[in-house]
């Protein structure tokens, strides 16, 4: 058995725990950050295991929905939850452009007191992921590892070892 | 494209045209790129295990590359999937050359075999990767500037408990 890719973002906030935690926790205030430079209208806001949000990320000409299952919450601490993109009727949908891509991610949201603050880790694992999604998932997790910067460096040695030859 | 089989003496220039749409031998930035997309693949295929390729893996890239003829066979996979045949029919070559040329290919990570009825067309695909890194970076962006904005909220809040208040901030508004 391989282990399950997961992707992982961190962040330090100077602020304290709590305050962060109700960012998360707090309809008003989550709409005011979800939304990447885009509105985000709430349908269902329903912070609780079982519980669900169903938000829609609206722009000029355009709109997104995503439905968001939470399965843990563990306050001030931890939120897990399942999410996906969805049709506007909030049935789960493949991305038209990347069909492989994970339909369902598992989300796992954890706050830590630090000295000066609050240390947020997410992690992004796919959730019952067919092969082709699990391994489109890990081929992109290693291709943002290493970056095109790290594939050109070997670009670069490989170059130099084929001149190198001809010459 | 039609190739006449069984004529091992075809110009060799001939070739190089209909392999690389050039007249030189396969060289220049479109075979640079085609390394480029081949390596990374091969990178990315043996992630991740090991955060780096190792020295024996490295050097099965470096040495299938080493050679013009899989350099060719590479720029013709850049244009479509190919059977032995049709990749070994503009080729002053025999087929079971090819084959073994495929298959240091394919060892090192630069193509890939699929079974299509009796045939085993070689293919050079990099474009699904390409597409998922991308993704991937695109979602870590929207990610990231949610949580700028979750830093400029949190930053912002005056009525919050635990904000230290600032001594410069006296009230003038208002």
């Amino acid at each position: 058995m391989t282990e399950r890719p997961v992707f992982t973002l961190e962040r330090q906030f100077s602020a304290p725990r709590d305050l962060v935690w109700k960012t998360w926790t707090q309809a008003d205030l989550f709409a005011r950050w979800y939304g990447p430079n885009v509105d985000t209208i709430l349908h269902t806001f329903d912070i609780q295991p079982g519980g669900s949000i169903l938000l829609e990320m609206r722009w000029d000409g355009g709109s997104k929905h995503e439905r968001i299952e939470i399965t843990e919450l563990d306050a001030p601490h931890q939120i897990r939850w399942l999410q996906s993109a969805v049709d506007e009727n909030w049935h789960i949908a493949p991305m038209p452009q990347m069909p492989d891509w994970p339909r369902v991610l598992d989300t796992r949201i954890t706050l830590t007191d630090t000295e000066d603050g609050t240390h947020l880790t997410l992690t992004w694992t796919p959730h019952n992921a067919t092969q082709a999604e699990l391994d489109c998932f890990r081929m992109a997790l290693a291709g943002l590892d290493k970056g095109w910067g790290a594939g050109m460096e070997v670009l670069a040695e490989l170059l130099r070892s084929l001149q190198a030859e001809t010459a | 494209m039609t190739y006449t089989r069984g004529k091992p003496g075809k110009n060799s220039s001939v070739i190089q045209q209909e392999y690389c749409g050039c007249e030189q031998e396969v060289s220049g930035p479109k075979f640079y790129l085609l390394i480029a997309i081949g390596l990374y693949k091969f990178v990315v295929m043996f992630e991740p295990i090991p955060n780096s390729l190792s020295p024996q893996q490295m050097n099965a890239v470096f040495s299938a590359l080493g050679d013009p003829t899989r350099r060719a066979l590479l720029s013709r996979l850049a244009q479509g999937d190919a059977t032995v045949n049709d990749l070994a029919d503009p080729f002053p070559i025999s087929q079971p050359a090819i084959s073994k040329h495929l298959k240091v290919l394919e060892d090192a990570g630069l193509i890939e075999r699929h079974r299509r009825g009796q045939q085993r067309p070689a293919r050079l695909r990099p474009e699904t990767l390409a597409a998922a890194t991308e993704w991937l970076a695109r979602f870590k962006a929207q990610w990231e500037t949610r949580l700028d904005q979750m830093d400029e909220l949190l930053g912002r809040q005056p009525d919050l408990p635990a904000d230290p208040p600032h001594p410069t901030d006296t009230e003038k508004e208002d």
